[in-house]
């Protein structure tokens, strides 16, 4: 396995588009929950959990930038096997395929989960994985241009259910809001860690940072991005808050789509149901993407074609959501995700850099 | 190959085939209504649309008994060919007697159920609902579900009432430190009307505001836009400002001034440490529309005078509607809400705050300004 | 029998005949001039006979001097004579409207193109009609088609370049392109993928379009078919490639993208304000068809939640009688709209109109009286049918029209969440899609907002200076946008 990995100019993506690709890839089944998880462990400061795991989210993506940068062309994948050896650097890759795999697997369940609560409680779980994964097949099959155009397009599609917002907004009661600082600073350190499974998502660079056409300009669209995700996060957050009294957003398992249960027009009087099915859109950029950075590991690490793996990861999905039946299940393997996530994305890159940080020097003083 | 999998398609597809509930094999319900039986039981009416070939008539009106809010309607499916369900309901309407012991096992259901609509009305009656719900509609409504609904929704939009819906009940029966409101309706001469406003402790009924003192309330709660009001003033409080040559054939009586497109702004200031003293700021930029005698109003100072008077009868409306709440032991403005948000330590509880009310010290003052009158001066 | 010049008249005559399966059309005529024996061959109506009389056989009959292949062609100096020796070459000829003259004893037989080929005259567009602007359309007649092209675009910046397709019949097709704008990757890959066909025979444009295609099992088409001169010459300036086929009226332009489909070459003579709002309006028609009928099935088959209060009453009294489920119902309005449209289509225009209002208004009243649909169903259908016809190219119409059936299907089975994945696959799909390798979803996806000015929407000319960038032309801009600004007006003032 090479360290450097060099694509095909006509493969090769635009920088700009990182911005969508890291976006759509952050917001999504996280999203929908995401004020009542933070709520319950830093209360109406849930506010200030965000802006520092928003703090601490640029800072990680910046510095997953300047891990990358270090060489000419190549992904986690490759560093990792460059800086421990690569049976250590392919144990790691394994363990990054397998948090993947259990993101995208939670993503689903999640969704289809909202499905059955707010739509259809009569449709079957097999079918709504079948449907989610036909459609991560058939977008997957166009390679990465295909994924990358899904984001983008599924991004514009889709952003403007933030302006229906508007009408529990303008129910919001902001004495909620006060006195500031009710929660302890551990609780608000707690709130901050909460926030991790929302999100995830952002290690796409790490991955795709070999198709980009113009490596230089990297850090304007991921900041941007991230940026975006925490705005609409803390939009739905501070909303939720100002318009839930607290004990009610305790119970709320789904409080931004609580949120749209009150939006309605001349046409439609309910716009919860068409929010959660057009929450398909968000979702599906999410499952592309997850599901090209494992076919693309795979691929990397033991060379198995892409079709090939392709067809068994779907199809290993499709059984193990099956499997999970129970809403704890799900919680479980959420919050499980949500800490090998925590590790893998928040902490691991971090240490990266000190480790290239250490062999630089190490390198210079052999010179000297 | 590519034939196989879509001959496995289509037969999965066919497999995953979901229960159609067509809209014309539905009883849809759109307004219900609890009243009281003996015993833990109670009375439910349902108002719904079913849709039939050989009628036009498509709202119908069923009863039943039951133990939950959901026993109701299974009950009631036994009594008709069509399907209940409960997506499309607007309205819900509780006797008095059943409101006053809490609403809130009523309300589980909504809250719970993803398809329940969050924008319901809710209100309390005091006539039995059975009553209610069968009443006459002369209006062109679909039925008398609809009709209720747009009269509360009149209210509401039009200033005259708080707003009444499922989730701002909840809100504010959840929020520590206010008390939830609800439109309280009645029966006169088969014609349903909004006598009054419920007023609630936590979510049981215990007692009723008169339809005037709505607007005070209302003045208190929130910022008002376009909200408008009758004030009666004492016959001799602006006798020096009457028009000279009508001076002398004025009627008896008291002085009616009406105003309206109150523009309001509250202010409620709570106290550090000292949850019984509250200082109320009313500001209200508005248009005189009546006065029932001829008042010089070309003048400055006799404007200035006529906003002085409708100050202090202000003041002093609202004063007495603070001394009624705390004589019921209610707290529909929210001063308790006011006053945990300045708090950290030794927060307000539900309980607490409830023992406080009778202690609460207010102090109001008004600021009137009139800006136009009318056509004429 | 080996065909092989010189040979005797006799032999020569019953080579031509027999080569021709002895038919009656191939006249010959023998000349003795001088002692010399000429033969001439022609099919009578494929050539102008008074032509023949003038040109040809006149000066063949009263020259004194006996004749050679030379002087042939140096005394009767026709411009399209031409010497052949091959007699599939010269049978060639003479199907295509020569005469083909031969001298005994010569080596050559001299061929002179007298075509007379009947043919219609210019007309109005009568497909993509337009109520403002040029009117006349393309005839079947690839020679007129490439002189109005020539007459529109008279530079000599034109390339014409000619290919023969057809293994039985062949045709002559024509990749038609502006030399210094158009990007030859462009042109490589049609040209290209138009050698590589192996076909018996191009009945029209459209069955070339459909062989070189990107993508073959889509509903959607990759490429414009036009009857238009103005909107191929008006494509051609934007950069893009041109196909012409004898025999077809139709034309072909690519690369292009989803949104050329809705893009009329009116909305260039209307106002530019004027034209965005057309624009826009077919694109929301064509999202509107999609979506308004499979909406309808899915509220009234699951989502009662999501009718509004206000129109429950009159929804569920005109579903009450109605004894089908609302998939079926939607379906069978669809098909009968097609079916109008259809007989309406093959039906004479006086009878069709007439089809038209039998369908539409007696029909549907009487399917409303009956009990057999709802009247909101009559209405959103008849909505999406008119939404569809409005996209300026008849393919693209059909395209969403037939899209509606699987959506209706899936949104009777599913409801919203069928509605959702068709639209999702539907998206996917249209990333997928490519158009002579160019993105199909252009200028949206690659995004370009240049692009923009002269696409979704379009902007005032004198403030569009630069070409859409999708097709890669050689040379961006249009003219220069400083210059242009520039007005000399004589300022009374």
């Amino acid at each position: 396995m090479k360290i450097n990995y060099y694509v095909k100019q006509d493969v090769a993506v635009h920088a700009f588009y990182l911005f969508f690709l890291v976006h759509t890839v952050q917001i999504g089944a996280g999203l929908m929950g995401v004020p009542r998880i933070i709520f319950s462990e830093s209360g109406t400061d849930a506010w200030m959990s965000l802006i520092l795991a928003g703090i601490y989210i640029h800072f990680t993506a910046w510095i997953m930038v300047l891990v990358l940068r270090e060489y000419e062309s190549a992904d986690v994948l490759g560093i990792q096997c460059d800086l421990f050896g690569m049976f250590i650097g392919k144990v790691i890759g394994c363990l990054y395929v397998v948090y993947l795999f259990f993101l995208l697997l939670s993503v689903i369940k999640n969704y289809v989960e909202v499905v059955q609560v707010f739509i259809f409680p009569e449709i079957p779980i097999w079918l709504m994985s079948f449907f989610l994964l036909f459609l991560m097949i058939y977008c997957l099959l166009g390679g990465i241009r295909t994924v990358v155009g899904a984001c983008f397009i599924f991004f514009l599609l889709t952003i403007w259910l933030v302006f229906t917002l508007y009408k529990p907004i303008s129910l919001m009661n902001w004495d909620h809001f006060l006195p500031i600082g009710q929660s302890t600073p551990f609780e608000v350190l707690k709130g901050a860690y909460k926030t991790t499974y929302s999100l995830l998502g952002f290690e796409v660079i790490l991955f795709v940072y070999p198709y980009i056409k113009n490596k230089k300009a990297v850090h304007l669209p991921i900041q941007s991005a991230i940026f975006l995700t925490i705005f609409l996060t803390m939009l739905v957050m501070v909303v939720s808050i100002g318009y839930f009294s607290p004990d009610q957003l305790k119970e709320t398992v789904w409080a931004t789509l609580a949120l749209f249960k009150i939006v309605s027009f001349s046409i439609i009087e309910r716009f919860d149901f068409i929010a959660v099915a057009l929450w398909m859109m968000v979702i599906i950029p999410n499952l592309v993407i997850i599901g090209w950075m494992i076919l693309h590991s795979l691929n990397r690490m033991f060379y198995v074609s892409k079709k090939k793996s392709l067809f068994m990861i779907s199809g290993l999905l499709f059984l193990a959501s099956l499997i999970i039946e129970y809403r704890s299940y799900i919680n479980l393997l959420t919050d499980w995700t949500a800490k090998i996530g925590f590790w893998l994305v928040f902490v691991y890159p971090l240490f990266i850099y000190f480790i290239l940080q250490i062999k630089k020097l190490w390198r210079k003083g052999k010179r000297a | 190959m590519k034939w196989i999998s879509m001959t496995i398609i289509l037969l999965l597809l066919c497999a995953g085939c979901i229960p159609k509930s067509p809209i014309e094999k539905l009883g849809i319900i759109t307004a219900m209504g609890f009243d009281e039986l003996e015993g833990d039981k109670m009375k439910g009416t349902l108002v719904m649309f079913q849709f039939d070939p050989t009628t036009s008539q498509t709202s119908q009106t069923v009863t039943s008994e039951a133990h939950t809010s959901k026993g109701i309607r299974n009950e009631a499916n036994q009594k008709t060919s069509h399907k209940l369900v409960s997506g499309q309901i607007r309205l819900k309407v509780y006797q008095d007697q059943l409101a006053s012991k809490g609403l809130l096992r009523y309300l589980d259901t909504v809250t719970r159920d993803a398809k329940m609509l969050p924008l319901a009305y809710l209100s309390v009656s005091d006539v039995p609902t059975s009553q209610l719900l069968r009443a006459e509609i002369s209006e062109d409504a679909p039925n008398i579900g609809k009709y209720i609904e747009r009269l509360i929704e009149k209210s509401i939009t039009n200033e005259m009432s708080p707003d009444a819906t499922v989730v701002t009940f909840l809100r504010d029966y959840h929020d520590i430190g206010v008390d939830p409101t609800l439109p309280l309706l009645s029966l006169e001469e088969q014609r349903v009307f909004i006598k009054g406003l419920g007023l609630f402790q936590d979510d049981r009924y215990v007692g009723t505001l008169t339809d005037e003192d709505i607007f005070y309330l209302l003045l208190l709660q929130k910022n008002l836009k376009i909200g408008q009001l009758q004030i009666e003033l004492p016959e001799s409080s602006m006798e020096k400002y009457y028009k000279k040559e009508a001076a002398d054939n004025e009627t008896e009586g008291s002085l009616h001034v009406s105003i309206h497109k109150v523009d309001s702004k509250v202010k409620i200031k709570p106290k550090k440490n000292d949850p019984s003293s509250f200082k109320v700021n009313l500001t209200m930029r508005t248009r005189l529309l009546e006065v029932s005698k001829s008042v010089d109003l070309s003048e400055k100072k006799t404007i200035d005078a006529l906003e002085k008077q409708i100050e202090k009868q202000i003041e002093k409306r609202v004063s007495a509607l603070i001394q009624e709440f705390k004589e019921k032991q209610v707290d529909p403005v929210g001063f308790g809400l006011k006053y945990n948000t300045i708090t950290r330590k030794d927060r307000l509880t539900n309980e607490s705050w409830r023992d406080q009310i009778p202690n609460m010290k207010v102090d109001i003052n008004v600021d009137v300004k009139l800006l136009r009158h009318g056509i004429t001066e | 029998m080996e065909f092989k010049l010189p040979m005797t008249t006799k032999v020569y005559i019953d080579a031509l005949n027999q080569k021709f399966n002895q038919s009656p059309d191939l006249i010959h005529k023998v000349f003795d001039i001088k002692g010399q024996s000429i033969v001439i061959h022609f099919i009578s109506y494929q050539i102008k006979k008074e032509r023949l009389d003038r040109e040809i056989l006149e000066p063949l009959t009263s020259s004194r001097k006996p004749w050679s292949v030379n002087d042939l062609q140096n005394r009767i100096p026709l411009a399209s004579s031409k010497a052949e020796t091959n007699l599939e070459e010269i049978a060639g000829q003479i199907i295509h409207g020569s005469v083909a003259v031969y001298i005994e004893g010569e080596k050559e037989v001299i061929t002179y193109l007298l075509a007379d080929q009947e043919q219609r005259s210019l007309e109005r567009a009568e497909t993509e009609s337009l109520v403002f602007g040029p009117q006349v359309s393309f005839t079947e007649s690839l020679i007129t088609n490439l002189n109005v092209v020539r007459w529109r675009l008279d530079t000599d910046d034109l390339v014409m370049k000619k290919l023969i397709v057809g293994e039985r019949i062949p045709t002559e097709v024509r990749i038609v392109y502006l030399k210094s704008l158009t990007n030859e990757e462009n042109v490589e890959t049609i040209t290209q993928r138009i050698e590589d066909l192996v076909v018996d025979e191009i009945e029209d444009t459209s069955v070339l379009s459909q062989l070189i295609e990107d993508s073959s099992s889509t509903v959607f088409p990759q490429l414009i078919a036009t009857e238009l001169p103005d909107r191929f010459c008006h494509s051609l300036m934007k950069g893009r490639v041109g196909v012409m086929v004898d025999k077809s009226p139709t034309v072909l332009i690519g690369p292009v993208s989803l949104f050329s489909f809705f893009e009329s070459t009116e909305d260039l003579y209307m106002r530019w304000n004027m034209g965005t709002f057309m624009r826009l309006l077919r694109i929301l028609a064509m999202m509107l068809s999609i979506i308004l009928t499979p909406m309808y099935v899915a509220a009234l088959t699951y989502h009662y939640e999501v009718i509004p209060g206000s129109l429950l009453v009159s929804l569920g009294q005109s579903r009450a009688t109605v004894p089908f489920p609302p998939v079926l119902e939607a379906l069978l309005l669809e098909t009968l709209i097609e079916l109008l449209r259809e007989a309406g289509a093959r039906l004479p225009t006086k009878v069709g109109q007439t089809m038209g209002i039998v369908g539409g208004i007696v029909l549907g009243q009487a399917a409303v009286k009956a009990g057999f649909t709802s009247n909101i169903l009559i209405i959103i259908i008849a909505l999406s049918a008119l939404a569809s016809f409005t996209a300026p190219s008849y393919l693209m119409g059909t395209a969403i029209r037939v899209i509606r059936f699987p959506m209706i299907i899936l949104a009777g089975a599913w409801g919203l969440i069928g509605i959702a994945f068709a639209l999702c696959f539907l998206v996917l799909h249209l990333l997928k899609l490519s158009s002579l390798g160019r993105p199909y979803l252009a200028p949206v996806y690659p995004l370009s907002i240049k692009d923009f000015s002269d696409s979704i929407i379009r902007l005032p000319f004198n403030k569009n200076p630069k070409r859409p960038t999708s097709t890669m032309p050689k040379d961006p801009d249009r003219f220069d946008e400083n210059k242009a600004k520039q007005k000399k007006d004589v300022n009374p003032s």
